[in-house]
């Protein structure tokens, strides 16, 4: 019967299907209702007929009747073993991983108090705070609110620096405070001081504090992040301090602006920044932050830009490896190259970096050219019965990234010659009534793609 | 742009039956496909090396997953393929005038795709007509009530505990903010060209126009309920409950606290930007209206063209009959040239003589500046004078908020010319002055309150007096 999983279906005419284009899987609910469907027909030809046959003994009818329930039962519980064995391969997990564990008590303030900044000091001893008896709150909370309502902002601009004080101040609230306002004003702050520049192209403002590398990864510590995820270690009921506090859109825009900036001063080294770029990505993994997709695109953006031409092929290489062999071999891969969204010559590449790296060491770490594993994927026996089409459905995905960037001319019939090729071992191996999901999923996605590659071709 | 429709008929056919449903009933798989699709149209459009320009149902069909995404990956996915899609292929833009003889040539000429798609449907419903006998399903587009019925459901507070509410304000305003992106990118390039040309036609075809034109939309609603979006987003009246869906009971279940949790992330950031769309748009308006104040005194307007309170006034009015709104308004709203605007013209409603202002008279309260506005607080009687019409409550707060005004368009180079009209006198003056206009106040009611805000501000005036001596 598993050879033929259809074979039920003779033998009842109840069970008659309505011709579908495309039925991923018949769910109980669908035999429930054909089945409903057609008692309900049988019901009113019974009707009409016991009219026909009144004060006849109708024991016949009812003996077939009851026969047809207890097929109709068995027919049931046969159908749901089918469709509980075909969801366990269904049960594919979603994208997602756990990012962030537990957010720990973040560091102490530790600089010298903000309350004896210079701006607050001068301010005590100037004669209007006695005329207009002011009265401001002392210390924090009147540092606080400046920084709330902006003035701590346009002061800055307007006197053209920051006391150091004041900076690392400002810079711990937008990390670690819990106060919405407070940190967003903070944000807001370091956001706009920090590319501000004069008509020169110079720095607007002198700034004595500046943020750093350590910081920055001493707050994702903080809020939990985990360096090396592994799903064995999630065994957590309370999910109270669960997952990043909000202050990671913070983290993540001040990451963004600093990246910019190399020009005017520079905060990160090279390699601070190929770290950041690899955190960064692994972000996109986690489901947590996924309605932060476009400040995450534009963080991403805002590294990559920050190579110049020289560092770039190299740094790229050397994050797409690292992530590679860090990423679970399930959708999540898939995820990680579809969340490079950029559509420059530089996003390109590190998607078809990436792709080609998790390729790689899926297979094998000796392979060296997108044609070798293109030669790897050609080989496979997609007819074999225990063959994993969800396995192939993500290196089919990889592969269409990786071949994403511009080839050079004289190599780039050959590719595209085997990868129209293995597509069309995708569409026609693969038969339609393979009622594993993945197995159509690949017939789909390679048809569309060889389509597309051949309209593509035809047009150049 | 080469073109597009020769070779993309296939690839329409071929990319839309990714989302053919038919047979499926799985929500996982529904959502999947819709997520291949678009991945699909990005791939199609934007990264390929000869990229196509999406076809109408393309684009609908994208535009439809935005309005009805149900969950968060798709409402963003969508969401920003618009936008990109829009930068990519804008439908309006300058051509770089390859013909030297052309106008006066600077800015190039403006192009206007009128058969592309646009998510509003404004303008004479004859057009309309034309667009659905081409086949074009219209059901999903914007017009006038639609996008007024909009930002009015935006400004009904929402229980954002549920998660299904919650997810249905996500939508609108991501909705909300790609409409006012719509609107920039349509006003924007006319804006240029009219700083060379002077010609109302641009702004008369412009979408903004036709939206708030129309008899649909009752502008006064529309206004009002922008303002209240605004005065929600204010510290004062911040909910709290946003974060609270991180702690909502039910959320023992990992993957409810999980989509909970990036639901609570998303909506104050979300909310912030909606916050700034809200700003654009009015901003929007309010230069709309100045331009058609010019067209109308040349005489370029004609009858075609309607009437419309200018929304500067409605904002004035607003503000002048609930006097509790005018702190969380100001303290929204930061376009620096707008507020300051807003505070002048409240000033000048009070300080003016002339009290006949007829619809089209020539007269404008142009005259006043910040300078000016500060010189009336410099004597006892008119303090006095001006104290008695509006209070010193208001008269205080609205100097404070000018002044913040004043600071942020002194590093704002867009602005420069227009600041230093209005403005009318260095940093140092307005500081000095601002100090002596609230000691008259002072004096003129000795136990004047002030608020935080505004002993900040003189405690600004003071350090950047001190500064600069």
């Amino acid at each position: 019967m598993d050879d033929d999983p259809l074979d039920f279906e003779m033998e009842d005419e109840i069970l008659s299907h309505p011709t579908t284009k495309r039925r991923k899987v018949i769910g109980l609910d669908d035999l429930l209702t054909d089945y409903y469907m057609e008692k309900v027909k049988l019901d009113e030809s019974k009707s009409k007929r016991s009219r026909k046959s009144k004060g006849n003994n109708s024991d016949e009818e009812d003996d077939k009747a009851r026969e047809n329930e207890k097929m109709f039962s068995k027919l049931v519980a046969k159908c749901q073993k089918e469709v509980n064995d075909m969801n366990t391969e269904d049960e594919i997990p979603l994208w997602g991983q756990r990012i962030f564990g537990h957010q720990k008590h973040p560091l102490p303030f530790s600089h010298t108090g903000p309350e004896n900044c210079e701006l607050l000091q001068a301010f005590a001893n100037n004669e209007l705070n006695s005329v207009l008896d002011l009265n401001m709150q002392q210390g924090e909370s009147s540092l606080e609110g400046l920084l709330i309502n902006g003035w701590l902002l346009q002061l800055a601009l307007n006197c053209g620096f920051v006391e150091d004080s004041i900076a690392s101040w400002t810079f711990h609230r937008m990390l670690y405070s819990s106060n919405e306002e407070v940190e967003v004003s903070a944000c807001d702050f370091w956001c706009n001081i920090l590319p501000s520049k004069n008509e020169a192209d110079q720095p607007l403002l002198k700034l004595g504090w500046l943020p750093s590398y350590s910081k920055l990864k001493d707050a994702l510590e903080i809020y939990g992040y985990i360096y090396d995820s592994s799903p064995s270690q999630e065994v957590k009921t309370d999910f109270g301090c669960e997952g990043p506090p909000r202050n990671i859109i913070s983290w993540i825009k001040i990451l963004s602006a600093c990246c910019q900036i190399r020009s005017l001063r520079s905060i990160f080294s090279i390699s601070e920044v190929e770290e950041l770029l690899l955190v960064l990505i692994r972000l996109f993994l986690d489901r947590q932050l996924e309605g932060l997709s476009s400040i995450l695109n534009e963080c991403l953006q805002s590294i990559i830009s920050f190579f110049i031409e020289s560092e770039w092929d190299a740094s790229c290489k050397k994050v797409a490896d690292s992530i590679a062999n860090k990423i679970p071999k399930d959708l999540n891969c898939l995820r990680i190259v579809e969340c490079i969204s950029g559509v420059g010559n530089r996003s390109k590449h590190l998607r078809s970096q990436l792709a080609f790296h998790i390729l790689k060491s899926c297979f094998d770490q000796n392979i060296t050219s997108s044609k070798d594993i293109l030669e790897l994927l050609m080989s496979m026996q997609l007819k074999d019965k225990n063959f994993d089409f969800f396995k192939l459905y993500i290196y089919l995905v990889l592969a269409e990234n990786m071949l994403l960037p511009y080839h050079p001319l004289g190599e780039r019939d050959v590719i595209t010659d085997m990868w129209c090729k293995f597509l069309r071992n995708c569409s026609s191996q693969i038969t339609s009534t393979d009622w594993r999901s993945y197995a159509s999923k690949v017939r789909y996605r390679a048809s569309y793609l060889l389509q597309n590659t051949i309209q593509r071709r035809n047009c150049q | 742009m080469e073109n597009p429709r020769i070779t993309n008929g296939g690839f329409e056919e071929n990319t839309m039956a990714i989302l053919d449903s038919s047979g499926i009933k799985e929500a996982r798989d529904i959502h999947d496909d819709r997520l291949s699709f678009l991945e699909a149209v990005r791939f199609a459009s934007l990264a390929s090396e000869s990229p196509f320009a999406p076809s109408w149902r393309m684009f609908d069909a994208i535009f439809q997953i935005l309005r009805d995404s149900k969950s968060l990956e798709l409402a963003m996915v969508s969401y920003q393929l618009l936008n990109e899609l829009d930068q990519r292929y804008p439908r309006v833009y300058f051509t770089c005038s390859d013909k030297p003889k052309s106008t006066s040539g600077r800015a190039g000429e403006l192009v206007v795709v009128k058969e592309a798609w646009s998510p509003f449907i404004v303008g004479p419903e004859a057009s309309h007509a034309e667009a659905v006998a081409a086949g074009k399903s219209l059901d999903y587009l914007f017009d006038s009530s639609r996008f007024s019925a909009l930002v009015e459901d935006m400004a009904l507070a929402v229980n954002k505990t549920d998660f299904q509410l919650a997810m249905k304000s996500v939508e609108y305003m991501l909705l909300f903010q790609y409409l006012v992106n719509v609107l920039e990118a349509d006003f924007l390039p006319r804006q240029t060209l009219y700083k060379e040309t002077s010609k109302w036609v641009l702004f008369r075809e412009s979408i903004l126009n036709m939206l708030l034109g129309s008899r649909k939309l009752n502008f006064k609603t529309l206004v009002r309920d922008c303002m209240s979006i605004m005065y929600r987003r204010c510290h004062h009246h911040i909910a709290k409950n946003v974060q609270d869906l991180r702690f909502v009971k039910d959320s023992c279940d990992k993957e409810a606290h999980i989509s909970n949790v990036s639901l609570a992330i998303a909506l104050s950031e979300l909310e912030k930007g909606t916050c700034v769309a809200v700003q654009k748009l009015m901003t929007l308006i309010m230069e709309l209206d100045l331009i058609r104040k010019e067209a109308d005194l040349q005489g370029l307007t004609t009858r075609v063209d309607g009437f419309r309170v200018p929304m500067l006034e409605i904002i004035l009015d607003e503000l002048t009959y609930n006097k509790d709104y005018i702190s969380p308004f100001l303290m929204v709203f930061s376009e620096p040239k707008w507020k300051l605007e807003i505070i002048l013209q409240y000033f000048s409603k009070y300080t003016t003589k002339s009290s006949v202002r007829t619809r089209r008279s020539n007269e404008t309260s142009y005259d006043a500046t910040l300078e000016s506005v500060l010189s009336f607080f410099s004597t006892a009687t008119s303090t006095k004078n001006i104290v008695k019409k509006i209070s010193s409550e208001v008269a205080k707060l609205l100097l404070a908020h000018a002044f913040q005004a004043c600071l942020s368009l002194q590093h704002c180079s867009r602005h420069n010319a227009y600041s230093t009209e209005r403005i009318g006198g260095t940093l140092s003056q307005i500081s000095n002055k601002l100090v002596s206009a609230f000691q008259s106040l002072r004096k003129y009611d000795e136990d004047l309150e002030m608020t935080a805000f505004e002993k900040e501000a003189l405690f600004a005036a003071a350090t950047i007096l001190s500064h600069r001596s």
